[in-house]
């Protein structure tokens, strides 16, 4: 629900360039929630950031780009090279690190670098690094460019990788669970409109590509459109639950890597209480709203 | 008051009034008094509005964003959610 939507509270969308700053607005309260990459959220929980995450946004979305003419075939090809991670709090990130254990290579076998997920198709075509593994668009970017191709989807190394998660303010949550309640609704209602028709041509997601990448991402459509329909699955909309056994599996990286330096149990740093019944949900209908339509068709 | 010699009078233009009764003298004292008060207070009402409050309470800001330590106002219709372009 947005100021187009006909009915609900207006949720003002902020959109940011990079997590570091997302991180310190939602510390100073700039934002009352936000889609932050899951292990970052765990770590600001860990640091006594009162925040809580409440439900996902989407399930995969991320893969692993390398240049069109680059050799690499195997993960172990990428023995030697530079890989850009999106932030060393990212799942991406905790990836890397299961899939170097998992093909017996030493922990910095692989050279990874931070950097933001805008950067990384320019950084490939440029040289300055040989692949990045990063959320979509960013992938799309590089192939529909013509200078880079997936080496790997994360759905196929990490089944139902889990990127993002929802966080919210624990003032919020007490203080207005119903606006929280409204907002969970309303992501659970626009998943099941995305994956409703995704097996009589995707019209849905097609009219999602066109909206969001005019009036929320500032994307072009059509890469959009790619990444939503090429292939279909690979980004998912449905099994938006937190879900406990994948969450204690993030956890237990994060801490095995360092990167949170205390295990804390699920109850601390996530809430499923708004997780909804998507049988009873409101449906979305009608979309785009007519000055939607009208602001998109420009 | 010690009396000041004829030059410094002079030149004050207060003469008539420094070789004047204690009296007089007294209340040219209150009314300098009066005069002085009257003066910080208006300092201080003209020095103490929104944008003088000192770095514990954040400027107001026309910006949406700089709500920094306010905790959220409960009639308000909307709130801000962040995200990233990116999956």
């Amino acid at each position: 629900m947005t100021k187009h939507s006909e009915v609900g509270t207006v949720f003002q969308a902020e959109r940011f360039g990079d997590f570091p700053t997302m991180k310190e607005a939602l510390i100073a309260r700039k934002i009352d929630a936000t889609f932050m990459i899951v292990p970052l959220a765990m770590k600001l929980a860990a640091d006594g950031v009162p925040v809580k995450i409440v439900y996902l946004g989407h399930r995969d979305g991320s893969a692993l780009t390398v240049g069109i003419d680059s050799p690499f075939q195997e993960f172990k090809d990428l023995a030697g090279k530079r890989v850009a991670i999106p932030s060393r709090f990212s799942n991406q990130h905790l990836l890397m690190q299961r899939m170097l254990k998992k093909n017996g290579m030493a922990k910095d076998a692989i050279t990874l670098v931070e950097m933001a997920p805008p950067e990384m198709p320019g950084a490939l075509a440029a040289k300055a690094i040989d692949g990045y593994i990063v959320g979509e668009p960013h992938c799309a970017t590089a192939e529909r460019k013509g200078y880079g191709r997936v080496l790997f989807y994360m759905k196929d190394l990490w089944p139902d990788f889990i990127s993002c998660g929802l966080v919210v303010r624990q003032e919020l949550i007490n203080d207005r669970p119903e606006l929280v309640q409204e907002l969970v609704d309303g992501i659970a209602a626009s998943g099941l409109w995305l994956e409703e028709d995704v097996d009589d041509g995707a019209g849905h997601r097609k009219q999602a590509a066109e909206v969001v990448g005019k009036l929320f991402y500032n994307q072009d459509p059509a890469l959009l459109e790619w990444v939503l329909t090429r292939p279909l699955d690979r980004v998912r909309y449905d099994d938006l639950l937190p879900p406990r056994e994948k969450f204690d599996e993030i956890m237990d990286l994060a801490v095995e890597m360092s990167v949170i330096q205390k295990r804390m149990a699920f109850e601390e740093y996530c809430d499923t209480q708004f997780a909804p019944d998507l049988g009873a949900i409101r449906r979305v209908e009608n979309f785009p709203p007519p000055d939607v339509a009208a602001k998109s068709d420009r | 008051m010690p009396e000041l010699g004829p030059p410094f009078a002079s030149r004050c233009g207060l003469a008539g009034a420094l070789r004047s009764s204690p009296r007089m003298k007294l209340k040219i004292v209150l009314i300098g008094v009066a005069a002085f008060a009257l003066l910080a207070y208006a300092h201080f009402k003209l020095n103490s509005g929104p944008s003088s409050r000192g770095s514990l309470e954040p400027e107001p800001n026309a910006s949406a964003s700089a709500q920094a330590d306010r905790q959220p106002d409960k009639a308000r219709e909307a709130f801000r959610v962040g995200f990233l372009p990116v999956t």
